[in-house]
């Protein structure tokens, strides 16, 4: 079910993913203050607070105990939203967005990151909020006023909880991220078992042989898989690799493909890059390549791959033969893009009269 | 002529080296060695122009065999290729008088690439020993050898016109013949010497020396149809006749 809610967000175009990330949360506080303006919910529950019979002191006493006091607000929260539902969005939507920029703009910038000068400074700032509405719930304590007043510190708290749940959130993320290196360092674990002195050495041997038997084909296949080979060996090490280099690889990984099926008019590949210098993960694109090749029986497969303006393109055409068009590897690119590129990417796969289409954007700039 | 031999503890590397040097016409390759201490005792007696070595070996390395060489008689040093199985070394090879440095299995192209740079370093240095400038009006690159299908075809540079990109292919105009090979247009002008040859085009590089005409738009080389001039690259070409 997640799952294919994620597929389907994916589905929402760049642009707008990315503007609703960063200013989504100015949008909601915006509609929720406009919301707040135009509603005419206080109306009613003045009519409600002035039905209710007068306190007595004993009661008006009682309600000056802070414990009292949350929960009478409490209570007249749900009261308010009962008694306005109308209000219920710009109450939610001000609570959630205000707390998300204070978490964003100001835990993070002053209190997380920042040094103890700026620390100082936050507490200093919400001190003096609060202090203010504390002055506030001192002197008002009774009707709507004292009331609201009241309400500022369950939106203390509610901040603090949001700001302690994201605070959370984001360790988690760079928890992943440790994940993600983690098996990053099993592949070169991996890789260290392969040595790669004696993979080539071997390599160079064959080669070798084949170039003095005479052959054609079978040195020229050796060349280029030995390429293919240096390129994953080294290339994985870094986290970003030259968009040409990965152009070259790919061009050649699909070469070498197409020799392998023996059908080289059943694959064509064409590319397009306007030679400004971009960075790319490396071989984050081979699998989705890789899964149509081996989709390909006597049909065609298509690819168009470009790379302009710091956004690359990838399209696939390939026949549907197996029921099931996301293989496991796929699943292990949109997780990779969902890492690398949270709200910087799209891939649709589309099933449409047995033939499958792939479709990749990335924004690359980072 | 180069005079050189060829060190690795591999004997069928020591093939693929033969193997492309035959082809060379300006190599001559004297001997192989399978143990680099016996090539060093043989170099003592035997100065040759140009080594090619393994680095990668059980008794010294190739880097070693370079530091080891002693200065020999005549002013000349000699000079290294150093070819490796996997890439750790490259920056360490490049430190001592190496030339090139090639990986394994070394193709031929790459291989005559590393040849044409030796032989390059070689004249500039004979040269320099007679007192002579260096002679920058001369192609110092001569030829390139492209990849048609299995084959490496020759290109002669003085007549080669121009180049033309399409897809991922070049396509290589030298007189009436015509040399498609699998290259991008960036490659092909790493290639190709940067004093005679320049991009005008999206899709073209064309031989300065080739060129009879600046249009507004276009460049007439030969008697070949006009190449289309981009307004980004017209400037630099008019400065490249200027000088």
């Amino acid at each position: 079910m997640i799952r294919q809610l994620r597929t389907l967000q994916e589905r929402i175009p760049l642009s707008v993913r990315q503007f609703w990330h960063r200013y989504g949360v100015f949008v909601i506080l915006g509609v929720s203050l406009i919301g707040y303006w135009l509603g005419d919910g206080e109306r009613y529950i003045n009519a409600y607070l002035e039905s209710t019979p007068k306190m007595d002191q004993y009661t008006q006493n009682r309600l000056k105990s802070s414990g009292y006091k949350f929960g009478y607000t409490l209570a007249y929260i749900v009261v308010r939203f009962v008694y306005a539902p109308e209000q219920a969005f710009p109450w939610l939507g001000l609570a959630w967005s205000l707390a998300v920029i204070n978490y964003r703009y100001m835990l993070k910038r002053f209190v997380f990151r920042g040094n103890w000068l700026s620390r100082a400074g936050y507490g200093l700032f919400a001190f003096t909020i609060m202090a203010g509405a504390l002055a506030n719930a001192i002197t008002l304590t009774t009707g709507p006023n004292g009331v609201n007043a009241t309400i500022a510190w369950w939106l203390l708290a509610w901040f603090m909880l949001y700001g302690i749940w994201a605070y959370f959130r984001d360790i988690n993320k760079t928890r992943r991220a440790l994940t993600e290196t983690g098996t990053q360092a099993e592949l070169t674990a991996l890789k260290a078992q392969v040595n790669p002195h004696f993979l080539f050495n071997s390599l160079n041997n064959i080669f070798g042989t084949a170039l003095t038997e005479g052959g054609h084909r079978t040195p020229d296949g050796v060349q280029q898989l030995s390429r293919l080979i240096r390129y994953q060996l080294e290339q994985t090490q870094t986290q970003r690799v030259d968009v040409a280099d990965e152009l070259r690889f790919v061009d050649e990984y699909v070469q070498f493909h197409r020799q392998l099926l023996a059908r080289e008019q059943t694959v064509s590949f064409s590319y397009d890059w306007d030679e400004q210098p971009a960075l790319l993960p490396p071989l984050l694109l081979t699998p989705l390549i890789d899964h149509a090749l081996q989709q390909a029986g006597d049909t065609t497969v298509t690819g168009t791959l470009s790379v302009r303006q710091q956004r690359l393109h990838l399209q696939l055409t390939y026949p549907a033969n197996s029921p099931n068009p996301d293989s496991e590897a796929i699943e292990n690119v949109r997780q990779r893009l969902r890492f690398l590129y949270p709200d910087q990417h799209t891939l649709n796969q589309q099933v449409v009269n047995r033939v499958a289409t792939a479709e990749l954007h990335i924004d690359l700039t980072s | 002529m180069l005079t050189c031999i060829a060190i690795d503890d591999e004997p069928i590397a020591l093939d693929v080296v033969r193997f492309h040097a035959n082809k060379v016409p300006f190599l001559d390759l004297k001997q192989t060695f399978v143990n680099a201490v016996e090539a060093l005792a043989y170099l003592r007696d035997n100065p040759v122009d140009l080594v090619f070595t393994d680095i990668n070996m059980p008794d010294i390395t190739g880097l070693d065999v370079a530091r080891l060489l002693p200065p020999g008689e005549s002013k000349r040093q000699t000079m290294f290729i150093f070819t490796t199985a996997y890439a750790e070394h490259a920056v360490k090879g490049f430190e001592l008088n190496a030339v090139d440095y090639l990986v394994k299995p070394i193709d031929f192209g790459r291989f005559l690439q590393a040849a044409n740079r030796a032989n390059d370093r070689y004249d500039a240095e004979t040269r320099q020993a007679a007192g002579q400038a260096p002679d920058t009006r001369k192609i110092p690159q001569t030829t390139l050898f492209v990849k048609d299908g299995y084959d490496y075809v020759r290109i002669d540079l003085a007549e080669l016109l121009f180049v033309e990109s399409e897809g991922n292919y070049l396509m290589f105009y030298e007189g009436d013949k015509k040399v498609v090979t699998r290259m991008t247009i960036a490659e092909g002008l790493s290639q190709l010497p940067a004093s005679h040859f320049m991009r005008v085009h999206k899709s073209y590089i064309v031989n300065l020396k080739h060129i009879d005409k600046i249009e507004r738009h276009q460049v007439l080389v030969g008697d070949k149809l006009p190449i289309p001039l981009s307004p980004g690259y017209r400037d630099e070409l008019l400065a490249r006749f200027k000088q």
